[in-house]
């Protein structure tokens, strides 16, 4: 079989990227904005940011416009823009407990403190496709938004930095409270405290980081966290699910499920020698938060607690939050299934790697083809030597202890996949 | 295509012959201890005393070996016999290494610089399980790789030692195999495709591969029919006749004790409750708990 | 009429944007990167983790190579990149305009010319000198993976020197097809300690690595490892004393351009006659051989 050496390379990948331009204008009616994706496809934004690793809605809408909407592409796009960022500034630890909340329930308790509060959601709409939208105008827009003003007594006009509202201390005391429900349930004793959390004040250890650390085998439990809070919601909502069907062994409840704004402050820049002032609020990021409950086991003490799980993503994002509290839950329960190996999980998530690595099947492989090739024909070569038979080779003793002969083609086919396939699933002897 | 036409006319004879003494104690275990969680103030100190249960009442920790001291002189077959639970799997994995023992020291004259080989570097511990101890499993698929073949199997821990000449070291694989009366023609066939009592063979073939002094044989017939388990057992006693191998084996059939051991020792729950020659243990169990296991014979 | 620009409502969303560091790679990165390198030109063959930073080109794709060859840039080198060979192939094409791009460092396609090479699936035919370094891209940088699966695993086996496996899977292709089966990536042994995967370098490339004047350094970026062969260090291909390794054999056939039959060759269809007709693969040598001068 014989393959062609690419060249003309250079030419090839201008034109290729001048297609890829116009094919993203052609049929273009009006300029799509920026602003009009981050504004009308927020939850498109919030997920790339999330699967970026980046927060930061503007640029993720740029990239969506630039990748013409591929969630991977753009994802890309900016987990490499941060990439030349430098980190200036260490944020203090947020508390989520202090979050400005749009929507907050609970699967576990009818009623809390606080209560169930629906927020923006989709979950009890009717699929059903709003043919009208496609008619939709600005003016629709604006009647809406006015009736609905007027309805919720919410200010008439948007503030001038957007979605940046009222943050000082009066504004928030002025806010319903919502207490963490797992807080309530640690304080009655019936959840495990947190560890090196809020719990052990004081005693703060540095989390691992990430993007400048390598993984090594087995993860810190922040390291585990910070995979998942960046993973892709396909891959984890496709191995949560693995595990609630039976391939695993968590069934959780969820305790709370919380979407809000959480301040973001970082100690005082100027400040020297430890002196701790007031740290300095530089703004707020949407978060998704969730916290399940697993069934109870048995500490070393003996009691019986339940065990918690954790999930935690930017943006408005459920589905990965509920999937990432499962995946953290389930990492910590030893077994077979795919979703409680550490290693399975955590390197495959990834949507940068995975798409990136699977993509390059596309790149040129013609050596490693090439040398392959040198070794099927050599076997071949080898096998027509002898009687190349179909099936078992007649058992004889005494004489030349001999070789299996299958049929050379099929075999040398087979080869590397099968070799590859007995050997990650023999067995743990040495 | 791959010659084995004879078997190799001389062998070198293993290193370790020319260090063993008939008449010094080839191994020695001290205070083996082997706990699976943290343990408590009532259950720290462990006696080798009567328990009723290998797990302590107030925290749940379990101790699976309790201060366990014994030894092995060369060529000779100590059992150990309990019922599940005893510890004695855990002992023996101990001894192999595939768990972390939590206290206590095991010596082998044939390594006497190595001092305490619990306590030893891993390089240090993979070299005994290559070269001076071999394990068989239970579970053969323990043991060996399944869809290997079987020369494979064997031929691993060859490379382990080194050795790295196709022809000897199928040659040496072949010579074990036949040894294990595995027919030569079978030789290239993974174990998966074996019956029960061939992939214990295919096990013992492995662990001899490098001609270790001290063989480990963890219920290694449980499960088998009678049949093969006779012959299971006819193979261990004459490897030992011809190759002088000492052997610990562990079961819980009395039966096969009998069949094997020189020595043996009672387990329960983590403690050894009795020890001594076997035929004065079978004729005369001391301990109430032997007095049963005897009696239990059928 | 051109329609007004429509601002984005927060106006720093609406500045120019900040130009990128020399080399695309912030320097505190560089200088990890970097650091990292010197560590796996210290212990020959062992897989140093370093953490891999995204870059503009898929991972997959060479980020690993990059990383290396952007840390060790200086605004003097001239860089060659290949992939299979070539100087042309797309990727390389790509890669080379991104390290310009960024750096403005010269490119050229003449190996003899070139203080950093960067490549994939190949080493230049030319004898390289102590004064230039071969980065070699890494797609899977464990040459264990083919035995196990679990990383955690693999590193104590390198910690343990515990190798047994690999030398069974060669064992294996030994027993079913009478020869070792291995092709390209074939799994070396570095200065007598460390198994070490060379990329899918054909065989042809091993003896290359082998007391070499020159440094080859390993990215795998997506792994996040990096690896190294030092100069005049020895690199041996797994082989047993009596099945030895054995390159790719190119007998009776010659590159149709330079008449070379020492060279790697590319197969390929001749479109006038449809006959299989070979071709060097490491092109800028061929053409260099036929009396070329190379950009």
């Amino acid at each position: 079989m014989a393959y062609t050496a690419v060249t003309g390379g250079k030419e090839a990948i201008a034109e290729a990227e001048k297609l890829t331009e116009f094919f993203r204008l052609k049929d273009a009616q009006a300029i799509l904005t920026v602003g009009m994706i981050e504004t009308q496809l927020r939850l498109l934004v919030d997920r790339v940011m999330g699967e970026g690793g980046l927060y930061a809605p503007g640029y993720a809408a740029l990239a969506l416009k630039q990748a013409e909407g591929d969630p991977a592409e753009a994802a890309f796009l900016l987990r490499a823009y941060r990439s030349t960022l430098p980190r200036n500034h260490v944020s203090t630890v947020i508390d989520p407990a202090d979050m400005r909340v749009l929507r907050r329930i609970s699967s576990s308790f009818r009623d809390m403190p606080g209560g169930q509060v629906l927020g923006p959601t989709r979950d009890y709409t009717h699929r059903l496709l709003k043919f009208a939208l496609r008619e939709e105008t600005m003016d629709d827009a604006e009647s809406f938004l006015g009736k609905y003003r007027e309805e919720t007594s919410l200010p008439r006009e948007r503030p001038a930095d957007m979605a940046e509202p009222a943050t000082d201390r009066e504004g928030r005391a002025a806010l319903p409270a919502f207490p963490k429900i797992a807080d309530l349930l640690r304080k009655q004793g019936l959840m495990k405290a947190a560890e090196g959390g809020r719990a052990e004040e004081g005693r703060e250890e540095e989390p691992f980081d990430i993007t400048r650390q390598k993984l090594i085998f087995p993860v810190p439990r922040s390291g585990r966290l910070q995979m998942l809070a960046r993973g892709e919601t396909g891959a984890m909502t496709a191995l949560a699910y693995s595990s609630m069907r039976g391939y695993g062994a968590v069934h959780p409840t969820i305790g709370e499920l919380r979407v809000g704004y959480v301040p973001v402050a970082v100690p005082y820049p100027l400040d020297e020698g430890g002196a701790r002032g007031e740290p300095l609020y530089i703004g707020e990021i949407l978060l998704t938060e969730v916290e399940t409950i697993h069934p109870f086991t048995q500490n070393a003490s003996g009691e019986a607690l339940f065990v918690p799980g954790y999930g935690l993503c930017f943006g408005q994002n459920e589905v990965k939050a509920i999937s990432m509290a499962i995946l953290e839950r389930s990492l910590e329960t030893s077994g077979t299934a795919p979703a409680q190996d550490e290693e399975f999980v955590l390197l495959h998530i990834d949507s940068v790697e995975s798409n990136g690595f699977v993509s390059h099947l596309k790149l040129p492989h013609y050596i490693t083809f090439q040398s392959s090739l040198d070794r099927i024909r050599r076997a071949q070569r080898a096998a027509g030597g002898k009687e190349a038979g179909e099936g078992a080779p007649e058992p004889q003793t005494g004489t030349p202890v001999g070789v299996k002969t299958e049929t050379a083609t099929a075999a040398a086919g087979k080869t590397a996949e099968a070799d590859k396939e007995a050997l990650t699933h023999g067995s743990r002897a040495d | 295509m791959i010659q084995v036409t004879e078997h190799a006319a001389e062998r070198a004879v293993p290193a370790w012959t020319a260090r063993i003494r008939a008449d010094e104690k080839l191994l020695e275990v001290r205070g083996l201890t082997k706990r699976y969680g943290p343990g408590c103030s009532s259950c720290h100190q462990p006696e080798t005393g009567e328990w009723h249960s290998s797990r302590c009442p107030r925290c749940g920790t379990i101790w699976a070996c309790r201060s366990l001291d014994f030894h092995l002189y060369p060529g000779e077959i100590l059992g150990v016999v309990g019922e599940s639970g005893s510890g004695k799997s855990t002992m023996v994995k101990c001894l192999y290494f595939d768990e972390e023992a939590t206290s206590g020291e095991m010596t082998l004259s044939v390594c006497p610089g190595d001092g305490n080989l619990l306590q030893a570097s891993s390089q240090r511990k993979r070299y005994v399980r290559n070269h001076l101890m071999g394990m068989v499993y239970q579970n053969p698929y323990l043991g060996l790789r399944m869809n290997f073949s079987s020369s494979g199997n064997v031929a691993e821990k060859l490379f382990a030692a080194s050795q790295f000449h196709v022809g000897r070291v199928r040659r040496r694989a072949a010579e074990l195999l036949e040894r294990v009366e595995i027919p030569l023609a079978r030789m290239d066939e993974p174990p998966a495709r074996f019956s029960g009592g061939m992939q214990q063979r295919v096990q013992i073939s492995r662990a001899l591969a490098n001609d270790p002094p001290i063989l480990l044989l963890d219920e290694v017939t449980t499960g088998l029919d009678l049949s093969v388990q006779a012959r299971v057992l006819d193979l261990i006693r004459s490897i030992r006749r011809e190759l002088g191998v000492a052997m610990i084996v562990v079961s819980h059939d009395l039966g096969v004790i009998r069949m094997l051991a020189d020595r043996t020792m009672v387990m329960r729950h983590g403690a050894i409750v009795e020890h001594g020659l076997t035929d004065q243990i079978l004729e005369d169990p001391q301990h109430p708990y032997t007095q049963l296991l005897v009696h239990s014979l059928l | 009429m051109e329609a007004a620009r429509i601002e984005h409502p927060r106006p720093w969303m609406n500045r120019p944007a900040a130009a990128y560091n020399f080399a695309f790679l912030d320097e505190g990165s560089k200088r990890e990167i970097r650091r990292k390198t010197l560590k796996a030109v210290a212990i020959p063959g062992y897989q140093v983790p370093f953490a891999s930073r995204e870059l503009p080109i898929a991972r997959g794709w060479g980020t690993g190579g990059l990383q290396l060859t952007l840390s060790l840039l200086g605004p003097n080198d001239v860089v060659k990149v290949i992939d299979q060979g070539h100087d042309d192939s797309v990727n390389a094409v790509s890669i080379r305009r991104l390290i310009a791009e960024t750096s403005g460092a010269a490119t050229t396609e003449d190996t003899a010319k070139a203080t950093l090479i960067q490549s994939r699936h190949r080493i230049p035919e030319e004898r390289l000198r102590a004064d230039q370094i071969l980065v070699l891209q890494v797609p899977q940088p464990e040459p264990l993976r083919r035995v196990e699966r679990s990383e955690r695993l693999t590193r104590r086996k390198h910690a343990e020197m515990d190798y047994s496996a690999m030398w069974l899977a060669l064992y294996e292709g030994i027993v079913r097809w009478g020869d070792i089966t291995l092709g390209a990536d074939y799994p070396v042994m570095v200065h007598g300690r460390y198994i070490m995967a060379p990329t899918p370098i054909p065989r042809w490339d091993n003896e290359k690595l082998h007391q070499a004047e020159h440094l080859t350094l390993f990215g795998a970026g997506r792994e996040k490892k990096i690896y190294a062969v030092p100069p005049y260090t020895d690199v041996i291909p797994l082989q047993f004393e009596d099945y030895r390794f054995r390159k790719e054999s190119f007998d009776g056939k010659a590159c149709r351009h330079c008449g070379s039959t020492d060279t790697f060759l590319d197969e390929t269809t001749d479109e006038a006659t449809g006959l299989t007709v070979y071709q060097c693969s490491d092109t800028a040598f061929c053409r260099k051989r036929r009396g070329e001068e190379l950009p």
